[in-house]
């Protein structure tokens, strides 16, 4: 199976679509899975913020200078894509409001013991870290680098959202 | 063995990885379309030209300075300033003005004199 790397290289000098095509087949699942846990389960948003990020990637790949993993990269463009995506909302919620029109609410949450519920109710941050290390596997380093925090900021995140978690899980 | 945490166990095992063919084309679908491809024919030609024709210039700004102003270093000076940064740029754009298989041939000529 060839590598990332090589598989980069062959967008990058000859725009081979294939190729580019490849490198979305490994990382969908965890620029997906990301996105939609943080989009609090509108996947079809989630999606369309993940197809964006993607043609971010292929239009950025010249960039991409191999220093940190192609996920960890993947992760970073997907997480600045997600920001975006917040201002939007923050913004299309204020316009209903100046209207007086309904007001885009917080997704709503189950009883507390739903482990998708709960994670809606951490900050945004505490979420983020939490679903890229431990339901991606990233490391803190990784992590932190595709969040844009240090290191020590990414671990006072995930104690406090995980101790927030066992609050309400009960576990 | 080190027992893993509650949450971290239960949000690995919860995890959500979606994966299907149906993204992947829609991806490849919304890329912008491709960069036209030149041929190393086309590029090559295109730079000879180019520099063919950049030679010519040089020699008619010379014959034009050499008839209407012998010997003014400031005029001299002011057209080394425009077309020193063209040259460059050209130079960038089409590769070395002098070829590198003519450079080779100097270079080895050098080496054989001594």
């Amino acid at each position: 199976m060839e590598t990332d790397a090589a598989l980069i290289a062959r967008v990058v000098r000859d725009d081979d679509r294939a190729a580019f095509g490849e490198l979305v087949r490994r990382h969908q699942p965890l620029v997906r899975g990301f996105l939609r846990r943080m989009l609090g389960g509108a996947h079809a948003l989630a999606d369309d913020v993940a197809q964006e990020t993607f043609i971010k990637a292929y239009r950025g790949l010249r960039g991409f200078r191999g220093g940190a993993s192609f996920s960890t990269w993947l992760c970073a463009v997907a997480a600045n894509e997600l920001r975006a995506e917040w201002r939007r909302q923050k913004r299309r919620a204020e316009f209903l409001e100046e209207e007086g029109g309904e007001s885009v609410g917080e997704p709503a949450c189950g009883d507390g013991r739903d482990l998708v519920a709960a994670l809606q109710r951490l900050s945004e941050m505490q979420r983020a870290a939490l679903v890229l290390c431990f339901e991606h596997g990233l490391t803190h380093e990784e992590a932190a680098a595709a969040l844009g925090c240090p290191v020590g900021t990414l671990k006072s995140h995930i104690s406090r959202g995980k101790l927030r978690l066992r609050e309400w899980l009960e576990v | 063995m080190q027992e893993r945490d509650p949450i971290e166990e239960r949000m690995h095992t919860e995890a959500l990885a979606p994966r299907d063919e149906a993204f992947t084309r829609r991806v490849l679908a919304g890329l912008p379309p491709r960069r036209p491809v030149r041929s190393r024919v086309s590029r090559r030609s295109f730079a000879l030209s180019m520099r063919a024709g950049l030679a010519l210039a040089v020699v008619v700004g010379a014959q034009w300075w050499l008839a209407s102003k012998p010997g003014d270093v400031e005029s001299l000076l002011a057209v080394l300033l425009i077309v020193a940064p063209i040259a460059a740029a050209i130079s960038r754009l089409c590769g070395p003005w002098i070829p590198a298989s003519i450079q080779r041939l100097v270079w080895r000529a050098g080496r054989d004199w001594r």
